[in-house]
């Protein structure tokens, strides 16, 4: 089943894209190109540049990304827990479940935090 | 009809956003693609009228997932493989494709999946499921977040 | 004729997504780039009257046409790829920069009615979208192969992941509260009063929870104090170090778009979205004078006008906050979100259920 408002949305993303390549085009028949070795070099505040950008970085990258990924997949599944909060019969429960849910996870931030991952070196 | 026509559309973008992840020499090129494909996954469960699941397939796998793969390919020495290990690595990953497919389409056949009318996965549904019906694997899941999470400040740790 | 063709446009399913998506997806860009250029100029404005300067007063009458100036230089510039840029995503960054920075409004009441994707579950659909807006940064960074970029994106997604955990935490708040995903629902919800004169809010209910919010909001913005992206003392530019011309443009249209969408979600979630006090009275007494399409067009346009003007006021704190506060360290941003921000809104979330709970 594919609603009127998927489509909508796919019509949107397609214009959307389109924009900005319609003002590349405009902005070529405008522009001017006169080409010389020096502009294309990479910008280093004028300096040579040495060596290549994409060096190996930090660990603390990812493991950013990791503690992001577990919080994320949290957020989510408690979203429909927010939704049907207030229709649902037996609230005291489902505020029991989401507590303990929500606990569960509190532990492990602060875990994190003992172990100083949360700490940006 | 129009279903078939926009599943074929996404099947194709799907089929060489993935033939792409895994052909492209370029690492980086290969997880962009791959973000592709886990959009159109996304628009085929919104296809399929399970509306949650698709918001939560791009945000947790295109936003989460995806920055993810993006830091661990910052976090490795940029090189080009040789050419007997991407001969390798090919091989590997088309016996695993042949051997999957084969597993699955043993195990189901294609008419099964003929989305039902009436079907339909909101926020609001799959709460109602998952509080009422599937208490305990939802509260055994936090557990196994907050053991994912324990396991990757300990591997940080040790390495940083 | 236009209404046998408006009728058969409505009766097709297909057809109406179509024209929904192509007019209602026009007018967000067209009001997206507008409202960009009107903001550059609020920018300098304000900045250079909180420095007791001028500002651009040149360029029509106060210095107002001073954004078409600066467009039309733009247009104009070469454009430059490095030779060390992966060409082909170095040109992709910016387009997908801007999609992604306007798709999100595709689930966004502009008013009573007025959306272009109606969805049960526009709220995550919002956040979603949203949360995409980092790839283009990271692909920008990566593809100009310079050090500056590169930098500039790791610590624009090192950022992003820090804000979104509170961000999408405090927006569950409001969820709580109304038991919706849908926006509608949550701005029909704050057209009530509480004890008959005070708009119900959501800002009342949920103070800490806009705190939260409009802190992690400002990340999602990249403004000061949070502009780690693109710190220009430190990196230049940041992940738009190599870009020129129109690309440069784009990238400078996605991060402004970013700021109207953050100051309208937060209009709409917090500041009752096209609510104000007295606007009923305002619409009955029109609807006396004007048919039914003429008054729904008229409605619209009021009501489009509430939440933009509440925007604008949002947008004018948050270049106030720009020029008053200094940058702060990279050191000290991921920290702060994670170990601060972070249990604030786990507590405002467990503070909200409970009053929920309580008070049904």
């Amino acid at each position: 089943m594919l609603t009127g408002e998927y489509i909508a949305i796919g019509v949107f993303a397609l214009i959307a894209m389109v924009f900005p390549v319609i003002t590349f085009l405009l902005s070529r028949l405008l522009r001017p190109t006169k080409p010389e070795p020096d502009k294309y070099l990479t910008y280093e505040c004028g300096l040579i540049p040495f060596g290549d950008a994409r060096k190996p970085y930090d660990v603390q990258y990812y493991l950013f990304a990791l503690l992001f990924v577990v919080f994320d997949v949290e957020a989510v599944v408690l979203f429909p827990w927010a939704e049907i909060f207030k229709s649902f019969g037996n609230i005291t429960l489902l505020l029991i479940e989401g507590i303990i849910f929500i606990v569960v996870l509190a532990l492990g931030l602060i875990y994190a935090w003992r172990e100083k991952a949360l700490e940006w070196r | 009809m129009k279903d078939l026509i926009m599943f074929l559309i996404l099947s194709v973008i799907a089929v060489v956003s993935s033939l792409f992840v895994f052909l492209s020499k370029n690492i980086f090129r290969g997880a962009l693609s791959l973000s592709l494909l886990l959009v159109t996954m996304a628009m085929f469960f919104a296809m399929l009228n399970a509306e949650f699941i698709a918001a939560v397939q791009i945000l947790v796998y295109a936003g989460g997932v995806l920055v993810l793969i993006l830091f661990a390919i910052m976090l490795t020495k940029e090189r080009e493989p040789s050419v007997s290990e991407v001969t390798t690595s090919r091989a590997v990953a088309l016996i695993a494709f042949v051997v999957l497919s084969l597993f699955y389409l043993a195990k189901h056949t294609w008419e099964k999946y003929v989305p039902e009318k009436e079907f339909s996965a909101t926020g609001a549904s799959v709460g109602t499921k998952l509080f009422q019906t599937y208490v305990i694997p939802f509260e055994a899941a936090s557990f196994l977040l907050l053991a994912a999470m324990i396991g990757a400040i300990y591997l940080a740790r040790r390495r940083g | 004729m236009v209404a046998e063709l408006v009728d058969y446009i409505m009766s097709n399913k297909i057809l109406l997504g179509i024209s929904k998506g192509v007019v209602v997806g026009l007018f967000i860009i067209l009001y997206a780039s507008l409202m960009v250029l009107f903001l550059t100029w609020v920018e300098r404005k304000v900045a250079a009257r909180i420095h007791v300067r001028y500002g651009p007063n040149r360029t029509g009458p106060y210095g107002l046409l001073q954004p078409l100036a600066d467009g039309a230089k733009l247009i104009q510039k070469e454009d430059i790829i490095p030779y060390a840029a992966d060409r082909l995503i170095f040109t992709l960054a910016p387009v997908f920069a801007f999609a992604f920075a306007v798709l999100p409004f595709a689930a966004m009441p502009l008013a009573d009615g007025l959306i272009l994707a109606d969805l049960n579950v526009a709220l995550l659909y919002i956040i979603a979208l949203a949360s995409l807006s980092i790839i283009p940064v990271i692909m920008a960074g990566w593809a100009s192969n310079n050090k500056y970029s590169l930098l500039g994106a790791m610590r624009a997604a090192a950022l992003n992941l820090s804000y979104e955990i509170p961000l999408v935490l405090s927006i569950m708040g409001v969820v709580l509260v109304v038991g919706s995903l849908n926006v509608f629902d949550i701005v029909k919800y704050q057209t009530e009063y509480i004890f008959g004169i005070i708009p119900k809010w959501i800002i009342i209910l949920q103070p800490l929870g806009f705190f939260v919010f409009f802190v992690a909001s400002i990340a999602e913005m990249s403004r000061i104090p949070f502009d780690m992206p693109e710190s220009e003392s430190e990196l230049i530019a940041g992940f738009h170090t190599e870009y020129s011309g129109m690309k440069f443009a784009m990238l400078l249209f996605a991060e402004y778009i970013h700021m109207v969408f953050g100051s309208m979600l937060a209009v709409l979630l917090f500041f009752g979205g096209w609510h104000l006090p007295g606007l009923g009275y305002v619409l009955s007494f029109l609807e006396n004078f004007l048919s039914g399409f003429a008054y729904t067009v008229v409605k619209w346009a009021i009501q489009f006008g509430v939440i933009v003007a509440k925007a604008l006021a949002i947008m004018f704190v948050l270049m106030w906050i720009r020029m008053t506060l200094p940058r702060a360290r990279l050191h000290s941003i991921p920290t702060f979100y994670w170990k601060y921000l972070l249990p604030l809104a786990l507590i405002n979330l467990g503070i909200t259920a409970v009053a929920v709970a309580v008070v049904g």
